[in-house]
């Protein structure tokens, strides 16, 4: 039978991976089993012989295997390509503009800042699922957010890889508050009054 | 490029709105070459300030520019207004009253990248302004002159309809509770967006027998919007207008019977700007609609496509994660009224993707 081996290891688990990264991760196990891949690891943690047993992996293997699963060297069904490494190709600094539970989505203005020429401004819906769950609480209008899309080269073979991560602001301290009503009574004091009424 | 002739002639008065979809700003020749601009947008065709543009492209020289109005302070109205300020330094700047309050000027240094991130186009811009340009920066509210002169033997005022008193007064207490209070509690976060836009100038332009108004943003919110306006014994007294600036952006929420009837005369000309911002589009078939109704003289800044502009295989990577992926400013114009002395009515021309409601 075929099987998809999943390995734990011991390096600190990547603190950016989600159960939003690992739902993706089934999906292309279960891929990987349909198109009868064996994938060989050095650690064997846990093994995956039909589609049924990938909903019993434990999360800690399946947050090793976002990592260390490998995609396989040689696939006839998957094209071959010659790209670099990993190639940038777009980058979007992005504004939350409003955020509708009822469809899981919000809606975003999008500036480009690489790989759009003219740099033109445009807007998106977006579905709250690309958000990953320590962004989450962050998704608000106002928000602002770096969606990139790249080309990733992982042993010959070129997949899509794409990443949406919100900016977390830090707090306001008591000096900056300070300094900020400083600013405002000063400006206050400068600013000239009223010129001309009317009556 | 648009091209967009020449300047009028010295007797002429011109009202031109420019607009992309995302923006409004306007430029209004009162007479002799002195020339009053309201608000800011830019032109995405070349990154400019769209009313610095068109007066380059027309040839009027820098001095002419004798008043500069931010009506409000949202970023559909302020990109590029710094720099209009510093390019026209004999020219008084005027900004709505409730931003010469402390708590207010406290909400704009929070928001306008000192100390918090550049966030927001709108509190940077006007807070720019009044750091920059203090000496020459003014307050508007209802009744105040923002100019006077007799041109071309016209006596022309400029007056600011609004903020009323108590618009003042609600928006003080709405910006001050955006204001950070406490350490370690409050994010440094983008500027909210305080509704509705109570603290609008309106903007009234007497030319002798005739006149413009400028609905900026206001709403219609009882003594604090146009119900109050379009009731008061001063905006009564004063010349109706032959052309409108449609408050925004042909709005339900910005439009009141009283404002047709009363400060304006029968089938004015009306013009507007669109909105887009995310699933908000203004005006939309209904206001059109309903403006269409009141006059058949109303034109409209921009009524291009919002289609992207990304190569096709741009936007096929740009669709793994972006649904209903459209423009922002999906299309620049302007619509551009003129009238001579003797005129019967106004001329118009159409700049871009300008057109007819």
């Amino acid at each position: 039978m075929d099987s998809v081996i999943v390995s734990p290891n011991d390096s600190p688990l990547p603190n950016r991976t989600t159960p939003r990264d690992l739902s993706s991760r089934k999906v292309e196990l279960r891929s990987s089993l349909r198109n009868k891949h064996l994938l060989e690891l050095p650690t064997l943690a846990v093994q995956v012989s039909n589609e049924r047993d990938l909903e019993d992996v434990s999360p800690l293997s399946m947050l090793a295997a976002h990592y260390f699963v490998e995609q396989p060297k040689v696939s006839p069904e998957l094209p071959r390509y010659t790209a670099p490494l990993s190639a940038m190709r777009q980058l979007w600094e992005g504004t939350v503009i409003s955020v509708d539970s009822s469809t899981e989505t919000f809606e975003a203005a999008l500036s480009p800042r690489y790989g759009i020429e003219p740099p033109v401004e445009h807007m998106a819906e977006i579905d709250l699922a690309w958000v990953s769950s320590q962004d989450s609480d962050l998704v608000k209008p106002g928000a602002v957010f770096y969606l990139t899309l790249c080309k990733v080269q992982s042993r010959g073979s070129v997949r899509d890889s794409q990443e949406i991560r919100f900016r977390r602001k830090p707090y306001w301290t008591a000096e900056q508050i300070r300094k900020l009503n400083q600013a405002a009574e000063s400006l206050h004091a400068r600013l000239p009054g009223i010129k001309r009424i009317d009556e | 490029m648009i091209n967009y002739g020449s300047a009028p002639a010295i007797d002429e008065l011109e009202i031109t709105i420019f607009g992309p979809g995302f923006g409004e700003a306007v430029a209004i020749h009162l007479g002799e070459n002195s020339w009053l601009l309201v608000d800011s947008c830019i032109n995405p065709e070349n990154n400019e300030p769209a009313t610095r543009h068109y007066l380059d492209s027309i040839g009027v020289a820098d001095p002419s520019v004798k008043v500069i109005v931010a009506s409000h302070w949202h970023d559909d109205h302020v990109r590029g207004l710094s720099e209009l300020a510093n390019r026209y330094p004999s020219a008084e700047f005027y900004y709505s009253s409730v931003f010469n309050e402390k708590e207010c000027l406290a909400f704009l240094k929070a928001y306008s990248g000192d100390d918090s991130l550049q966030l927001s186009k709108g509190t940077q811009e006007l807070a720019a302004v009044l750091e920059t340009h203090t000496s020459r920066c003014f307050p508007a509210h209802h009744k105040v002159v923002v100019f006077e002169a007799n041109i071309a033997g016209r006596s022309v005022i400029v007056r600011a309809f609004s903020p009323t008193p108590a618009a003042a007064r609600q928006c003080i207490a709405h910006f001050a509770q955006y204001v950070p209070k406490a350490a370690g509690v409050d994010p440094r976060n983008h500027a909210p967006d305080v509704q509705p836009n109570a603290e609008s100038v309106v903007l009234h332009i007497e030319f002798g027998d005739d006149a413009i108004l400028l609905g900026s943003d206001l709403e219609d919110q009882g003594e604090r919007g146009w119900q109050m306006l379009t009731e008061s014994s001063y905006c009564l007294s004063k010349q109706k207008a032959s052309a409108y600036k449609v408050a925004h952006h042909g709005s339900k929420s910005g439009d009141h019977t009283n404002i047709w009837s009363n400060l304006l005369i029968g089938a004015p000309h009306a013009v507007m700007t669109p909105f887009h911002w995310g699933g908000n589009r203004l005006p939309t078939d209904l206001d059109r609609a309903r403006i269409q109704g009141y006059t058949s003289k109303a034109h409209i800044s921009s009524n291009g496509t919002s289609r992207p502009t990304l190569s096709g295989d741009q936007l096929k990577t740009a669709s793994r994660l972006c649904n209903k992926l459209v423009r922002r400013n999906p299309a620049f114009g302007a619509v551009r009224l003129r009238r001579k002395p003797g005129d019967i009515d106004w001329s118009v021309e159409l700049f871009g993707h300008a057109s007819k409601l």
